[in-house]
């Protein structure tokens, strides 16, 4: 018989209230964007008649089609591209001889904890034709080459693949490393003992093995980059190159501003995810038939590099030098200097910008704001997805089942069809620009996670544990309070700071949602930045890094949590 | 194999092992152990877990460089410090604990995959793996899918995977460990006969001395990454050479005493002063019975009389019955003789009172002689 742990009677009201506020947050902002992708368009805003036109006109029309097709090639180059990098480091890192694998573990997964667009950022103040630090410095080094000579250029369509393929490359290498650890190794030696070379086992054994987590890391890969604005937005115009989700974000918030079609395009971009998501849940299901029969765990010696050694050390190192060391370090150069500049000279260094962010009321209130945010929608999730996971699992209840089907969709959802429908919902309320709707937004997102991972713990720990206690005469609440919650607490606090770390540095909701009534620090990066304000953006950039470094450092010294093993 | 046929293999051991070391790190798995495995022998690596015989297979397999001695197999050195022939090139068929059958593939593919690295035409690979499925009577099932086997199939397909590219070695690393117990009792029979009807030299480690026992032609019993005794089964049983290979081995009453040969025949007396003669008895380390010697006589349960009549013979003492559990097959008895426990299994069983005093005999010809080291007790391994 299976017990219902919690009080159920008295919890009916709660669930219903649990259940309007996720499908307030998770729900209606999607169907308020269906809503106004089939509204007329008028100068004055969307009309009150529907019409099929908005759908029309972008689905045949040639500006649209091309804008998705650029969209999904950038994000077919630069999935492949992180996948290749981010399979060899996690094998050469979990499976091999390779020296100092820890150190390369932290570093690799660094870039994870920070904004994809200060890495942005850095990578414009590092890699510019005239200004950027690569070129500035060989030009100085090696007067030979002549004024005009660059090595690099962020300002073209690799520049972007570029700093995207930094993006998610840490991602691949997470995601992969975890099933290449927990491999039965004997499934690898007993192919050695068949009579096949190591290169042979790993063509016919590992990496069909790891197909199923391949497949699906490559398509949330793919998903996240399809949906993504703020790298190819910040660099495409410059030369013409508009990508869909750029294209939707212009449509909503340049003139002319036309909403009907950025809700359309956003939804047609909505149905690649989903389907890109629905594949990914299949495979991941699938692949968890592919676990076998648990051996001793004998750890088998790790694979010998021999002469591979130093190009593997060479490959990690210019890795972790190209995607954390470079950037951190020219990000906080050109954060101290007065303009962007071809020459280095002593005069041009200043503290002019961090003055500015903390003096001015408005970044000032950005950075505190921030911070606040970050925190409400950390308690946020892990209030509600804890509820959720746990009447899931532990109560059985039936709503929660349902709620905990809801409640991951947003993963599919990309960030700016939320706050297209958000926008909908409360621009004629006084709400519009205000902290809460901001807030909506964020939890919205991150929600999926914060069901997730609570999920992943509180089915490993037994039911017996708190039914022992209860059978010793403790309450419901008492057995929770006393042993499930301190059971579980590693994962409650990864799962606050993991949601309170990706609030700080989401985007692609905020700049839509934005108002100077709530200003946010990642929006004013964003907004220095646009205007060419690289100094100030990069001052901002380090303030925001500082404060998610803190984040991890606080999780992992004072908790004893890695936030890198509860991402998922 | 029985004595005589090993005696009459000629030559040279198929597989040598000589003073093999093997570390990880400052930890010492193997410590200096000799083996010699005899061309079609198969023999059987047992001990506790954590003893290294584990490592030893996974050091013959090629899976782990070794840090000191040297293996050998058909003459040729395979494994010396800082030398090994890959894994792949020594021609070994090897039962991992965990089957380690790919999930991704066919049973048939499963079995075909070491043929497939040979260059065998197709023909002959489809006839070899059908063979090879044959044999270990899973005929007719190449076709299904790898991951939807019971544990017992499982189990099945590895042997025929091991066994189908024709190694010159077999290596079992405790391969019925996750089969149940009823499958895992007749498993240990197929394995045997599999074995015999190959001829191929095999090694197989394994915890469970019924299992060693019913498998091997030779068991090498091991302790902390030492080989304390190499015999056939019924001599380990009968002569174990230590307290040690005594207990793990079956059950053993253990009498620690002295040596007296001042009233005749040896005897040995007790702490408590009981006294048991030990003429006759087999002595594990010959010449050991000297006047004052401290030794340890052995006995196991079943070796012991017990009747509620007289015996009047050597080694008769009165006892009192202070705990039995039937069994269906034996009766489990414990008796106090002045403070001495003993545990007698009789089969069939008989029935007696707690409380009872009864006659028991301890004839000395059934008791080994073991040196009386170390501070080892029986609860050990209970």
């Amino acid at each position: 018989m299976r017990h219902r742990l919690l009080p159920f009677r008295s919890t009916n009201l709660a669930w219903a209230l649990v259940g309007g506020l996720v499908a307030i947050i998770a729900l209606v902002p999607i169907l308020f964007a269906v809503d106004s992708a089939l509204r007329v368009q008028t100068p004055a805003g969307l009309g009150s008649e529907y019409t099929l036109a908005n759908v029309e006109s972008v689905l045949f029309s040639a500006q649209y089609t091309r804008a998705l097709m650029r969209a999904v090639t950038l994000a077919l180059v630069v999935t492949f591209l992180s996948t290749v990098v981010g399979v060899i480091t996690a094998y050469l890192i979990s499976r091999t001889d390779l020296p100092g694998k820890a150190v390369w573990d932290i570093l690799i997964l660094t870039p994870m904890f920070l904004s994809p667009f200060v890495g942005l950022v850095a990578w414009i103040t590092l890699g510019s034709r005239e200004t950027g630090m690569i070129n500035v410095f060989l030009r100085a080094v090696f007067p030979f080459l002549g004024d005009r000579f660059a090595l690099v250029d962020i300002w073209t369509w690799w520049g972007i693949v570029w700093v995207m393929f930094l993006t998610f490359c840490p991602f691949v290498y997470l995601f992969v490393q975890g099933p290449l650890r927990r491999m039965d190794s004997s499934l690898e030696e007993a192919a050695r003992m068949c009579g096949a070379s190591h290169l042979s086992t790993i063509t016919r054994i590992t990496i069909p093995l790891m197909r199923p987590a391949l497949v699906a890391t490559i398509l949330l890969i793919f998903v996240m980059a399809v949906e993504m604005y703020t790298i190819p937005g910040m660099i495409g115009p410059s030369f013409g190159y508009i990508t869909l989700p750029w294209k939707i974000v212009a449509d909503a918030t340049l003139y002319p501003i036309q909403r009907g079609n950025a809700a359309a395009a956003g939804i047609i971009l909505l149905l690649i995810t989903l389907v890109g998501m629905w594949l990914q849940r299949r495979l991941t299901r699938k692949a968890e038939r592919f676990v076998t029969v648990g051996g001793k765990g004998f750890r088998s010696a790790p694979v010998k590099l021999g002469r591979l050694k130093w190009p593997a050390l060479i490959l990690c190192g210019a890795y972790v030098a190209l995607a954390v060391v470079l950037p951190f370090v020219s990000l906080t150069v050109s954060s101290f200097m007065r303009f962007s500049s071809s020459t280095l000279s002593a005069d041009i260094f200043t503290a002019i910008h961090y003055r500015e962010i903390f003096a001015r009321s408005d970044t000032f209130a950005g950075v505190m704001n921030s911070i606040y945010l970050s925190l409400a929608a950390g308690a946020l999730c892990l209030s509600i997805g804890f509820l959720i996971s746990y009447g899931d699992i532990k109560g059985g209840n039936r709503t929660a089942r349902v709620l905990a089907v809801l409640g991951v969709l947003p993963i599919a959802v990309p960030g700016f069809v939320y706050s297209l429908g958000i926008m909908e919902m409360y621009v004629r309320t006084v709400l519009y620009g205000t902290a809460f709707v901001m807030l909506l937004a964020h939890v919205a997102k991150l929600l999926p996670y914060a069901i997730l991972v609570p999920r992943a713990g509180l089915l490993q720990t037994s039911n017996d544990l708190e039914e022992s206690a209860r059978t010793t005469g403790a309450s419901w609440f008492r057995a929770f309070r006393l042993v499930t919650i301190p059971l579980l607490k590693p994962v409650l606090v990864a799962v606050f700071f993991f949601s309170a770390l990706n609030s700080m540095k989401e985007l692609s909701a905020s700049v839509l949602l934005y108002s100077p009534r709530f200003p946010l620090l990642s929006v004013q990066t964003f907004h220095a930045t646009q205007s060419g304000d690289y100094q100030l953006g990069a001052a901002m950039s380090v303030v925001q890094t500082v404060i998610m470094l803190a984040i991890v450092v606080i999780t992992r010294i004072v908790f004893r949590v890695r936030l890198e093993k509860g991402a998922i | 194999m029985n004595d005589t046929m090993r005696e009459g293999a000629e030559g040279r051991p198929f597989i040598e092992i000589r003073d093999l070391h093997k570390n990880y790190g400052a930890f010492r798995a193997v410590k200096g152990v000799d083996l010699d495995l005899y061309p079609g022998e198969f023999v059987a690596l047992l001990g506790p877990s954590g003893c290294g015989k584990t490592t030893i297979l996974r050091c013959v397999a090629g899976l782990e460089p070794i840090t000191g001695g040297e293996i050998r197999i058909a003459g040729k050195v395979v494994s010396s410090p800082g030398n090994s022939i890959a894994s792949e090139k020594r021609g070994i068929g090897m039962v991992f604990q965990s089957y380690a059958i790919w999930p991704h593939m066919s049973v048939f593919d499963n079995v075909a995959f070491g043929l497939r690295s040979t260059g065998i035409p197709k023909s002959e690979i489809k006839d070899r793996v059908e063979g090879a499925l044959e044999l270990v009577q899973l005929a007719g099932l190449g076709a299904r899918d790898a991951t939807l086997l019971s544990g017992g199939q499982m189990q099945r397909v590895a042997v025929a995977r091991a066994v189908a590219f024709e190694p010159q070695v077999l290596l079992f690393d405790e391969p019925l460990s996750n089969l149940d117990a009823k499958l895992r009792e007749r498993m240990r029979f197929d394995l045997r006969e599999l074995q015999q009807r190959l001829g191929i030299t095999s090694l197989y480690v394994t915890h469970d001395q019924q299992e060693a026992m019913v498998v091997a032609d030779r068991v090498a019993l091991m302790e902390s990454g030492k080989l304390v005794q190499m015999s056939a089964p019924r001599e380990l049983y009968e002569k174990p050479a230590s307290k040690f290979a005594a207990l793990f081995i079956g059950i053993g009453n253990i009498l620690s005493g002295t040596v007296d040969l001042a009233t005749g025949g040896p005897v040995l007396r007790l702490d408590n002063g009981l006294e048991f003669a030990v003429g006759g008895a087999h002595e594990a380390r010959p010449g050991s019975v000297v006047q004052g010697a401290r030794l340890a006589a052995m006995i196991r349960p079943e070796m012991i009389e017990i009747s509620d009549d007289a015996f009047g013979a050597e080694n008769t003492l009165r006892a009192t019955v202070s705990r039995t559990t039937y069994l269906g097959n034996l009766n489990d008895i414990y008796v106090d003789v002045q403070g001495q426990e003993l545990r007698i299994q009789c089969s069939p069983p008989r029935h007696f009172e707690i409380g009872q005093t009864v006659n028991v005999r301890l004839p000395a010809r059934s008791m080994v002689l073991l040196d009386d080291d170390a501070d080892f007790s029986p609860e050990d391994f209970v």
